[in-house]
């Protein structure tokens, strides 16, 4: 009898706590809480913009520091857009648009930048933010080995004629030095703060920046939370809260979005989810094509791929359009050419990927001297790629295409630190996957396929290459710049070093009653991809 | 009984310095490193890694690397993660709270439930709720603990709309005080009932199993002949020597629960300690990995000191051997 009743008291526990929870939770300002479902129309908006309430945007992992200059740091990027401002920045449309600089010119020979700055702008605490910041920035980025170091390199002098002008001299044209210093890790910091404190830390956990929102609250693994910044000098934030919600697993995340638990999803959702919420009308989402790419590279230091049909047979026998459906969901855009078609003006018609031809390929390997065993199998290769969203079903339909021209794949999937040691340092593979950011210029492909390059993983080396990506940086005027990149195609189209396969297409779920995200009409003008002033909230 | 606990306490420690220097050496066995996965693949700057590797020192070789640790971890400094640049010990302390919340939650509430559920099959074997609650428990046991989340996620938050999905607080509200408490406690139900439901099996069959070998022995036999209350045999004789096997069990799986946890939290985005080891793992952060390893064995082996002197303390033959 007495077990009996020490279940009931346990089943009692169990009923008290789930009564708890059917309370619905309705936050401050009487808006419905987060388990009201239903998603108001679009056109409830007519009567014009709604200010204030609380804006969640979710986050997948903790930033590392709140040195927005330190190093990479996905997690940080997003809340930093908002916190900080750079010279210039980068809109969803790929365009470098204006933030503490309202203007610039260039000079003629590519050789001086001058900044013409906002007026009477304000870090967080109140202290004027002038022409002497951005100096301090970034010598403290140049001495502190920052993330930007590398690609910020040319700069042979920076000049304050006044508190509101900043001249960049150069040590030589570099046309990509723009879009990188509009791009990572160029955020301008407070000299009044950086210049006692430790760079490397972030120096506290109070990042003061000049953005429209300040930063209130850190808790880790839980939220950062903004509020908004009344005094900045763009558009002031309509919602009166930001905040981050760390969400670590994605299909967790996309539930916590349908749940309401999330305004705005904060990023790609899973590509299984992709259709879900792109056909469901409680759901907005705009996407923008992005100077990132996914493709195939060949060690060219290893058989098979230092045979050039070989890679020919490959790229004769890869589909794109089919990655794009069967592996990706629909999530992006078949690629053509061997640069972004983001740069437009760069971008060649005439070299462009193969159309799949599957006896071709299998001529091809015939050429390099390969024979058919009695299955119709040429060679074996292997295809080592890290674990990475859809990388593994990409890897399984480029197994499946192999196959059809007698190439058998094994595919071995790793972590990326495994991946990175035994594929990027020792080169030890025959073909692997890679993505990632070609921007912010169509120059930057040359970290990518330059001689001795940091992710040239290829082992792919070719003079006049190198020759024409100098020259393609250097020149300023995009015609001029557009002859010299058309040659580089033609190269890549004839060397092979790599194939390219999917256009990364960024996209950002948000709520239907979300007005104003960064990827809006009225929006796009004036920021950058995460940054959240423009939004409101129509419900 | 004194040289018995010292005998204990000098094995724990033993298998605790036996730990990180295994686990040391382990993780940097790994291939990767940190520095250039900072870095990124993107544009990567060779000026940023170098500066970094001179800074942490991982240009020297993994023996003097794990010297300086051990020399480091003795005077109490676990060192600074890498990816992060602040001392870990700082990192750590603002992410046990939330595992030890759910961990002990956990361990308690399916100790309690199983050991009961246990005994109470024990003493019905056969009938067809003993069959059916041992088919649940080998069911529940096989079931991978993410799946399970998942579905509760799906039933109770996305379905129902009863509970959050994710997180230990409602963020748009912003309870304090003892609305506060109320809404992680309702943050608490579905990882906690996750964690519950995988982890009860093994008690309930300890206890069921305990009870019925207990029960079939001599002396309860004989004490059924002296015409003894079948109530009375089992609550003064079989009970306690029925539950020493749960004991260590207890110990073994709050364990186990300690570190099956993690994958449980990332689910749930519980923000204690299971998403940030998988990113200190994912990123070679050294620094932060030893000391979550460090925190993991010391909790091991004290789990395991503490069990051991409860053993004893219920079975007096222990301490006497």
């Amino acid at each position: 009898m007495r077990k009996s009743r020490g279940w009931l008291v346990l089943v009692l526990i169990v009923a008290v706590l789930a009564g708890c929870t059917n309370k619905p939770a309705n936050s401050g300002n009487g808006e419905a809480g987060p388990g009201t479902s239903s998603a108001p129309s679009a056109a409830a908006g007519e009567g014009g913009v709604k200010e204030g309430g609380t804006l969640l945007v979710g986050l997948t992992g903790d930033p590392l520091s709140f040195n927005p200059d330190g190093t990479s740091d996905d997690f940080l990027y997003p809340i930093a857009q908002n916190i900080f401002g750079k010279l210039a920045t980068i809109n969803a449309k790929q365009e470098i648009i204006p933030d503490l600089a309202k203007s610039w010119e260039i000079s003629d020979d590519g050789l001086i930048y001058t900044f013409h700055l906002n007026e009477n702008v304000k870090w967080h605490n109140g202290k004027p933010f002038t022409s002497k910041d951005v100096k301090f920035t970034y010598e403290a980025i140049k001495k502190n080995s920052g993330l930007a170091v590398t690609s910020l390199g040319g700069i042979k002098d920076i000049s304050l004629p006044d508190d509101n002008t900043v001249v960049f001299t150069l040590s030589e044209p570099d046309a990509a030095f723009l879009g990188y210093l509009a791009w990572y890790g160029t955020f301008i910091l407070p000299e009044h703060i950086y210049s006692t404190g430790e760079w490397a830390s972030g120096t506290s956990v109070n990042p003061v920046g000049t953005g429209p929102f300040k930063f209130t609250e850190y808790k880790t693994g839980v939220n950062i939370s903004l509020e908004k910044n009344p005094d900045y000098y763009g558009q002031v934030p309509h919602v009166d809260k930001l905040i981050f919600s760390i969400i670590t697993d994605p299909n967790t995340m996309v539930q916590s979005f349908y749940n309401g638990e999330l305004d705005i999803y904060g990023g790609d959702p899973p590509a299984s989810e992709f259709n879900v919420i792109a056909s469901n009308p409680d759901y907005r989402m705009s996407t923008s094509l992005w100077p990132s790419r996914s493709y195939l590279l060949f060690n060219f230091e290893k058989e098979p791929f230092d045979k050039l049909e070989v890679r020919q047979a490959v790229a004769y026998a890869i589909n794109n359009a089919e990655i794009l459906t069967k592996a990706m969901k629909g999530q992006g855009q078949v690629a053509k050419n061997f640069v972004s078609p983001v740069y437009t003006w760069a971008v060649s018609d005439e070299y462009v990927v193969p159309s799949p031809n599957i006896d071709k390929a299998k001529r091809l390997l015939e050429q390099a001297g390969y024979l058919a065993d009695k299955d119709g199998n040429y060679l074996n290769i292997s295809l080592d790629i890290f674990q990475y969203d859809v990388y593994q079903d990409v890897a399984t339909v480029v197994k499946d295409q192999l196959k059809k021209i007698g190439i058998n794949v094994t595919i071995n999937v790793s972590d990326y630190a495994s991946w990175e040691t035994q594929v990027v340092n020792e080169h030890k593979y025959q073909m692997s996957i890679l993505g990632g950011y070609q921007g912010p210029d169509v120059g930057a492909i040359i970290t990518r396929i330059g001689t001795g390059r940091p992710s040239n993983i290829m082992g792919y080396s070719n003079e006049e290459l190198d020759q024409l990506l100098k020259e393609g940086s250097t020149l300023v005027k995009e015609e001029e710049r557009a002859l010299k990149y058309a040659e580089v195609q033609r190269i890549l189209s004839e060397d092979l070093p790599i194939y390219p396969m999917i256009e990364y297409v960024g996209s950002n779920p948000v709520h239907a009653y979300v007005m104003g995200e960064p990827g809006s009409e009225e929006a796009v003008p004036y920021t950058s991809p995460s940054m959240y002033n423009y939004v409101w909230l129509n419900k | 009984m004194g040289s018995y606990i010292g005998r204990r306490i000098l094995t724990g420690t033993l298998t605790i310095i036996l730990a990180i220097i295994f686990s040391f050496l382990l993780i940097h066995l790994a291939p990767g490193n940190p520095v250039s996965i900072l870095s990124g693949r993107d544009n990567p700057s060779p000026e940023m890694e170098a500066a970094l590797i001179a800074k942490y020192g991982l240009d020297q070789s993994v023996f003097v690397q794990l010297g300086s640790y051990l020399k480091n971890i003795v005077q109490g400094d676990l060192g600074q993660s890498i990816s992060n640049n602040r001392p870990v010990v700082e990192m750590i302390a603002e992410r046990i709270g939330p595992t030890l919340l759910l961990s002990l939650t956990t361990a308690i509430l399916s100790l309690l439930i199983g050991t009961a559920l246990g005994i109470y099959c024990a003493r019905s074997a056969g009938s067809k709720l003993d069959s059916a609650l041992n088919g649940i428990s080998y069911l529940f046991d096989a079931m991978p603990g993410f799946w399970l989340g998942m579905m509760l996620i799906l039933l109770f938050a996305s379905g129902l709309k009863l509970l959050p999905t994710a997180g230990m607080v409602d963020l748009r509200a912003d309870y304090t005080g003892f609305a506060h408490y109320l809404d992680v406690l309702k943050h608490l139900i579905l990882p906690g009932l996750t964690l519950t439901l995988i982890s009860t099996p093994y008690f309930f069959r300890i206890a069921r199993s305990s009870v019925i070998q207990v029960m079939s022995e001599d002396f309860v036999n004989t004490l059924r002949a002296t015409g003894m209350k079948e109530s009375r045999i089992f609550n003064k004789y079989v009970f306690k020597n029925a539950i020493l096997p749960t004991v260590t069990v207890f110990g073994i799986t709050l364990a186990y629960i300690f570190t099956g946890v993690a994958i449980i939290e990332i689910v749930f985005s519980w923000p204690g300690m299971g998403s940030f080891m998988l990113k200190a793992i994912s990123s070679r952060d050294y620094p932060l990995l030893m000391g979550i390893y460090l925190i993991l064995s010391v909790s091991v082996a004290v789990n395991m000191i503490i069990v051991d002197l409860l053993y004893a303390f219920i079975d007096p033959r222990i301490r006497y051997k």
